[in-house]
């Protein structure tokens, strides 16, 4: 839901502006536009951060900071040092900053999440570039925003209490698949994965507690997903190519002779496994040994190149998508170039890949494995193409029905071996990579 | 940038009168005090040694507070010609010096008795609270005790005896009460020390703690608070937030020296970390180290990034917590930006000193230093900075 009521602060700041337009003196606007930055920022860090950091400078610079709505700092100070108060002078802390040396220290704090650093800042000088300063706050008022999101520091620790009594135990179904040409998809494995909760926790800590109560019941709840007709149908063929989400402690207690038995590869989250590597290291020689593959799951972006990946020795490594990747600057280079240590792009699976813009990226990095809702999208396009009862159904529903493992989630399909990739393959003769 | 650079002559000196003196470090008291007595022994040396059992206290009167405050009591034979003070490994402490000094052991004495005035019926007979020995007519006997002595656990460790593991909702509860907790008898200080062969051990930083034991006895009974490791952190940031806002208080830091703090990156950019960073006194700048646990770091690398140049820019130094040869593999850690890597003992390390080759052993401070082995380790490599039962006086507060 979009604000279109003009807030207090906005009112504020054009009425501060202009009274301080009659005698403008050496005073200036300093606007530090959080609103601009690369989503999912501006998180509440970096309003709170830049906020003290702007209060620390107006309290010495006879200044007051403005929160606009939209996420906007705004910055009215004296910018001399006649304007620094003398009492001030003497009680400064060393961290303090001049309203000159704001703006590159900003700049530095903002720097991984600005899509353009020309654009994250706006300096005026009353005296000369009054009426710039004015406009801003003038458009402000009429300004539509969505609300910013509370603040809710580390989240709530009865939000897991309560996710911990009643666990969600419905297993989704993701398709990890290779992209082998043009548009030509050949399935890889199954991922399987608990629905995520109803409650987002916003703590990873206490998100990784709850990973490890659910993994202790994964075994169990892959063996009911698929005992009873109408559930989802695994591939018999061979043993079959799932991948099972799981924490080292579950895999330790539940033994990895029990996992081997029944599934091709065992997701490990990468914080599990650097939150204690000796333990890692034990676990996936025992897997591997057992020839269980190994992926290291939930990897982001900045992992490739602030850690040296290699050293893990998975067999594969999910990286997660993100909009920040397409931004970093890695022309045509392969990922391998920017950090010998990290991963070959022939190991990496590019998860989460919702956009084509995730695709593009990735295959112009040299990767070929995907897995994500666009994945999940094409796939279920190639099932439309051969599936001759397609007419009533919809691309959405067709790619969320194959998630779905519970009878209730695919009662509307009427082809639930192609829905399983059981039956006749969708892929078109000779496009089998 | 390379780790270590900037480690050097900018560390602060100790502040006068809170320094531990060089005699009350432990390099592996035992050891010290048992060759002090066969070289009293084997000179004829007269030295007088009183030892005080604290390992002999009944349960009720063994809290931490009580073990600490009853070493406290000592202190006036530190005055004593010629002292030493040794701490051994089940918690007794033993003072050796020259020359009687009857005044100062009824000083001692006395002490004790008022610390557990209120359990008169508890204390046991001083007699086996306190023991006084005559070097070197009694060499063999303190020996024999020295030797017990080392049979014991660390005291430090949690014994875990029984305990129940901390739930979510013991967590919520735990949390809750912590809010409202006064964690000022909690807080602790560890030592840092530099070593050099030729001067021995002096003191770098101290680490400011809050005591998980002290918190679990105390608000926790019965409940193992480490159990699961997850839980675990996240109580690290409720510790965190309190510890801030205990250092943030007017006059908290106006005497301290260099000193280091574990945090959680959420921690470093929560609300109570920046009342505090306005509270440090300007002198502190650039001597106070911020230690980061991996699981953290890797926890949200994007807010990391943020932390680490919010931090870099108001003068913190960063540390690297509790690096092992697997974890030196796989960090590039010229990326990263840290200034301090903190190793943890293992014997591993033994086999794997070319994990250190790119490192600045400047940048090096080798934890878990409990062992002559341990350091004998570190200083091959060059490390100079060390933490461990080794070369740190116990906690204080």
């Amino acid at each position: 839901m979009l604000d279109t009521t003009a807030g207090a602060e906005e009112r504020l700041l054009l009425d501060i502006l202009q009274r301080a337009m009659r005698a403008p003196g050496t005073r200036i606007a300093l606007v530090l536009h959080l609103s601009r930055l690369r989503p999912p920022a501006p998180r509440p860090h970096h309003r709170r951060v830049a906020r003290a950091l702007l209060h620390d400078t107006a309290e010495h610079h006879d200044g007051q900071v403005f929160a606009l709505r939209n996420g906007d700092l705004v910055l009215l100070c004296e910018n001399s040092q006649a304007g620094l108060r003398i009492a001030r002078r003497l009680t400064r802390p060393a961290g303090y900053l001049a309203p000159d040396a704001l703006p590159a220290m900003l700049l530095h704090l903002m720097r991984i999440d600005t899509p353009d650093p020309a654009q994250l800042l706006s300096v005026w000088q009353l005296a000369t570039a009054g009426p710039a300063a004015l406009a801003y706050a003038q458009a402000r008022l009429t300004d539509a925003v969505a609300p910013l999101g509370e603040d809710v520091g580390f989240g709530s620790t009865a939000t897991l209490a309560r996710l911990v009594d009643r666990p969600e135990t419905e297993l989704l179904r993701q398709t990890a698949v290779l992209l082998a040409g043009a548009g030509q998809l050949r399935p890889l494995f199954h991922e399987l994965v608990f629905a995520p909760p109803a409650q987002r926790l916003e703590d990873p800590f206490l998100h990784r507690h709850l990973a490890e109560r659910l993994s202790r019941t994964m075994l169990a709840a892959l063996d009911s997903a698929t005992a009873q007709p109408g559930r989802w149908a695994i591939p018999r063929d061979g043993r079959p190519m799932l991948h099972i989400d799981m924490t080292l402690a579950a895999i330790e207690a539940i033994g990895v002779a029990d996992i081997a038995a029944r599934v091709a590869g065992v997701e490990i989250a990468l914080q599990d496994a650097v939150g204690n590597l000796d333990r890692y290291h034990r676990v996936r020689l025992q897997l591997q040994n057992a020839g269980v593959r190994v992926v290291l799951d939930h990897v982001p972006h900045r992992a490739l190149f602030m850690l040296r990946s290699a050293s893990l020795q998975a067999d594969l490594l999910k990286l997660d998508w993100s909009a920040h990747l397409a931004a970093l600057d890695l022309p045509e280079r392969p990922i391998a170039a920017n950090n010998p240590a990290g991963p070959g792009a022939g190991q990496i699976v590019l998860h989460r890949a919702a956009t084509e813009a995730a695709l593009r990226w990735g295959l112009k990095q040299g990767i070929r494995r995907f897995q994500g809702l666009h994945v999940d999208a094409m796939q279920a396009a190639e099932r439309m193409l051969v599936c001759p009862h397609a007419a009533g159904c919809g691309l959405g529903q067709c790619r969320e029905r194959a998630t779905a493992t519970l009878p209730a989630g695919r009662l509307q399909c009427h082809n639930l071996p192609l829905l399983d990739g059981v039956g006749p393959s969708p892929l078109r003769p000779g496009q089998a990579a | 940038m390379n780790p270590g650079c900037m480690i050097g002559a900018t560390i602060l000196p100790w502040p006068t009168g809170r320094a531990t003196p060089l005699a009350e470090l432990r390099e592996n008291d035992a050891d010290r005090l048992d060759a002090l007595v066969v070289a009293s022994a084997g000179a004829g040396i007269a030295r007088e040694a009183l030892w005080l059992r604290l390992s002999a206290l009944p349960k009720d009167l063994a809290a931490p507070r009580h073990v600490r405050l009853a070493a406290d009591a000592m202190a006036p034979l530190i005055t004593a010609p010629r002292a030493r003070r040794f701490a051994l490994p089940n918690g007794d402490l033993v003072l050796v010096w020259r020359g009687a000094a009857p005044a100062l052991i009824a000083e001692c004495l006395a002490g004790l008795r008022h610390l557990f005035a209120d359990e008169p019926d508890l204390l046991p007979d001083p007699k086996i609270l306190l023991r006084d020995f005559h070097l070197p007519h009694d060499a063999a006997t303190l020996r024999l005790l020295i030797g017990a002595s080392q049979q014991s656990q660390d005291p430090q460790l949690p014994t875990g005896d029984a305990a129940t593991r901390l739930n979510a909702a013991g967590l919520q509860a735990l949390e809750a009460n912590l809010a409202h907790a006064d964690v000022a008898r909690f807080a602790r200080r560890r030592q840092v020390c530099h070593y050099r062969a030729d001067a021995g051990f002096a003191p770098a930083w101290e680490v400011r703690l809050l005591s998980v034991r002290e918190i679990a006895e105390t608000l926790a009974p019965g409940t193992d608070l480490q159990a699961d490791p997850w839980l675990f952190r996240r109580l690290t940031r409720s510790f965190d937030r309190r510890l801030l806002v205990l250092l943030a208080a007017t006059d908290e830091l106006r005497d301290a020296g260099p000193f280091g703090l574990n945090l959680n990156v959420g921690s470093l950019l929560a609300p109570e970390f920046l009342r505090f960073d306005a509270a440090l006194p300007a002198r502190l700048r650039g001597h106070v180290i911020i230690g980061i646990d991996q699981a953290d770091l890797i926890a949200d690398f994007d807010a990391f990034c943020f932390a680490r140049d919010f931090a870099r820019a108001r003068q913190y130094r960063l540390l690297l917590r509790s690096l092992t040869p697997a974890a030196m593999a796989l960090y590039a850690f010229e990326r990263l930006g840290f200034d301090l890597l903190q190793l943890q003992w293992t014997p591993d390390w033994a086999t794997a000193s070319a994990a250190l080759k790119h490192c600045n052993p400047a940048s090096l401070v080798l934890s878990h230093t409990n062992t002559v082995a341990a350091l004998a380790w570190g200083s091959e490599q060059g490390i100079r900075l060390f933490q461990g039962a080794i070369v740190a006086a116990p906690p204080r507060r």
